[in-house]
């Protein structure tokens, strides 16, 4: 489930980017935020076990 | 304040014409047919809806004329300038149709919102009686923000599928790479095998060659030695035969002088002649010994008479021969010594008549001897003869033999030598075989090693993947990213459905309202209702007494009657930022009072809301120039 905090953060997005190319890349820019964090909290697993 | 329009190069016009737009107020652009009040419209249109960022969009602006068609046809480059409120908006489009400038605060929702025309949306659809209003709240409303986003988060679910599948597949490539790999290496394997077979087999074959060779190079000088005793064997056999020959010819040579011999000793003729010359001899022998005992006689006679004498010692006595004369002892011993020498003679003869006699008898002994001895030495020669030929015939035939079996040994040693040369050719082209074999082999081999060296690096290669510009990793790490990845998607996808499902039913709620109210300002009361479902998103008409009727159904002016209601209410609700509004007259075929409430209706807002409603009117001057007039 989505934190409060990565529901308010794509609220913001929808909100600050009226235009549907500028919506996209803020999108895009958030969801590799999701993946980088992805990548990190599997480097941090490994580097832990 | 007014609004300043420049337009260059659209529909109708060529060149650039300018219109000014009178704020808070109704401008009637009056014009005769066909001298520009629709190019206005669209230029207008173009200066406020661009720039577009959806699909759906661009296809309204073409339903509505607003994209190449646009264009001037006898000119290039077309262009829109508007300057509004502050606002300094540009719209370029190049002779190739592309665009050069697009103004920067421009709203698609104006295609549907903001302008009624024959063209507009809600015209079209009212006309075809299509009530499918879903558009309404997808692409007007807030809603349209979070159905962006969700759609981008599901092209990205889409992507990160595909990515799964992507390495599904190619994990499943990988493994039948892997297994075609192991299958080359199990080829590679069985090649090492044939390979050694082949060596071994070369090897056997060698070490049979040798050995048959040798069993051949024995084989071949014991029939050479045998060959050479035999030679040897035929040659004495030969000089034996020739020796054999030689001597049945002196042996026949021998034979015939022996019959010759036999043939010249005349037996008869000698026995004759012994005969004769015995009998001859016998004669005189028998005379000369009766002579003898005559001799004898008288010596005997003499003898006495000397003895008597002597024993009478007479000196004389009377001759006891003649008996007439007296004789002496002397006389008598003289007389008797006298027949002794006659009587040797005599038997002297005898004995060389005997011994002539004997040479005569031995003289036929000695023929018939002779005879006998050539009769045995002819006995001897005959088998002499009988041996030499008999001893010949066994030579021959065993120099016959031996000849026959020469040519045998020969004959076999010439096929042996054969035999050998062609184990010898036989076993080079075998070898010559297998050494290509072992070459061929080898290439395969090689090339083998180089597949499966390629193969390995390869599905090395093959096994790490990157995605989304990030490092190389391996397939599992990037699936159970994908997976996080993808449950976070599906997560934003569902937030933002929710949001936008509130927003629509929101977005409905408020459009509904101001439908209602609208309504009420321009006193439509054939109708006790008109709304959009909230749960089907479809139009709803309610006629007196709320009964519901089909939008096929309603007159042409009723259509048009809920679409300037519905393009009113969709203007204040999904519109309020864009101070413009168009509004075309054809759309306004109304009795002249109704078409006063709503221009009234029309200026009151304007007013009210500080707008600039754009409103066509045709000339009923014929020719007349398009020109704007704010009322």
């Amino acid at each position: 489930m989505l934190t409060d905090e990565e529901k308010q953060a794509l609220e913001r997005l929808v909100k600050e980017n009226p235009d549907r190319r500028g919506l996209q890349q803020q999108l895009q820019r958030y969801l590799n935020s999701i993946l980088d964090r992805i990548i990190t909290t599997e480097d941090e697993i490994e580097s832990t076990t | 304040m007014r609004a300043q329009l420049e337009l260059t190069n659209i529909g109708g016009f060529r060149g650039t014409k300018r219109f000014e737009f009178q704020k808070g107020a109704v401008n009637e652009v009056e014009a005769a047919n066909a001298t520009g009040k629709t190019s206005l419209i669209r230029g207008l249109a173009c200066a406020l809806a661009y720039p577009l960022s959806h699909d759906e969009a661009i296809t309204e602006a073409q339903n509505q004329g607003l994209r190449e068609s646009l264009k001037n046809i006898y000119e290039n480059d077309a262009a829109v300038h508007l300057i509004y409120d502050g606002n300094d908006e540009e719209w370029h489009m190049r002779g190739d149709g592309t665009l050069a400038q697009l103004p920067k605060n421009g709203n698609e929702g104006f295609l549907y919102a903001g302008m009624l025309t024959q063209e507009a949306q809600t015209i079209r659809q009212l006309v075809e009686g299509n009530a499918d209003f879903s558009w309404v709240a997808q692409r007007l409303s807030y809603a349209q923000r979070y159905a962006t986003a969700k759609g981008y988060i599901d092209s990205q679910i889409t992507d990160a599928e595909s990515n799964l599948g992507a390495i599904d597949k190619r994990r499943e490539a990988l493994i039948e790479e892997d297994k075609a790999l192991t299958q080359i290496r199990n080829e590679r394997a069985k090649l090492d095998q044939t390979l050694d077979e082949l060596a071994q087999k070369l090897d056997e074959r060698k070490r049979r060659h040798v050995e048959q060779m040798k069993a051949l190079d024995i084989e071949i000088r014991r029939r050479a030695d045998e060959v050479s005793k035999h030679e040897a064997r035929t040659h004495v056999l030969e000089q034996d035969i020739e020796s054999l020959e030689a001597k049945l010819e002196s042996n026949a040579r021998n034979m015939q002088q022996l019959e010759e011999r036999l043939r010249s000793i005349n037996i008869e003729a000698i026995r004759g002649e012994v005969i004769q010359n015995v009998s001859k001899i016998d004669n005189r022998i028998g005379k000369l010994r009766r002579e003898i005992a005559g001799l004898d006689g008288q010596k005997s006679t003499f003898s006495d008479a000397k003895s008597v004498l002597i024993q009478r010692g007479e000196r004389e006595g009377l001759c006891p021969v003649c008996e007439r004369s007296n004789v002496d002892v002397s006389f008598l011993e003289g007389k008797i010594s006298e027949i002794n020498s006659e009587v040797q003679i005599k038997q002297r003869e005898i004995q060389a008549l005997a011994s002539e006699r004997s040479r005569w008898l031995q003289k036929e002994a000695k023929a018939r001897h002779e005879i006998d001895d050539l009769n045995q030495l002819k006995k001897g020669l005959t088998d002499e003869k009988r041996e030499l030929s008999s001893t010949k015939s066994r030579r021959t035939e065993e120099f016959e033999s031996l000849r026959k079996s020469l040519e045998n040994l020969r004959n076999k040693r010439v096929i042996l030598s054969e035999q050998r040369a062609s184990l010898g050719r036989e076993t080079e082209k075998w070898e010559a075989e297998t050494h290509e074999a072992l070459s061929n082999a080898e290439r395969q081999a090689k090339a083998f090693d180089t597949e499966i060296a390629e193969r390995t690096r390869k599905i090395e290669e093959d096994s790490l993947v990157s995605l989304y510009n990030r490092e190389r990793s391996s397939f599992q790490e990037w699936e159970n990213r994908l997976h996080r990845y993808r449950n976070k998607l599906s997560e934003i996808v569902e937030f933002f459905e929710r949001r936008q499902h509130q927003h629509e039913v929101q977005a409905i709620a408020d459009f509904n309202n101001n439908i209602r109210s609208v309504m009420a300002d321009l006193g439509f009361t054939e109708f006790d209702q008109i709304a959009i479902d909230k749960d089907d998103m479809r139009l709803k008409v309610l006629r007196a007494g709320f009964v519901r009727q089909p939008i096929e159904s309603l007159s042409t002016s009723e259509k048009y009657s809920i679409a300037i209601v519905l393009q009113i209410a969709l203007k204040e609700t999904y519109l309020p930022d864009i101070p413009f509004f168009i509004v075309d007259e054809v759309v306004m075929s109304y009795d002249r009072e109704k078409k006063q409430r709503i221009l009234d209706y029309l200026g009151q807002m304007a007013k009210e809301k500080e707008l600039y409603i754009v409103v066509t009117k045709l000339s009923e001057t014929a020719g007349k120039e398009i020109s704007v007039q704010g009322r």
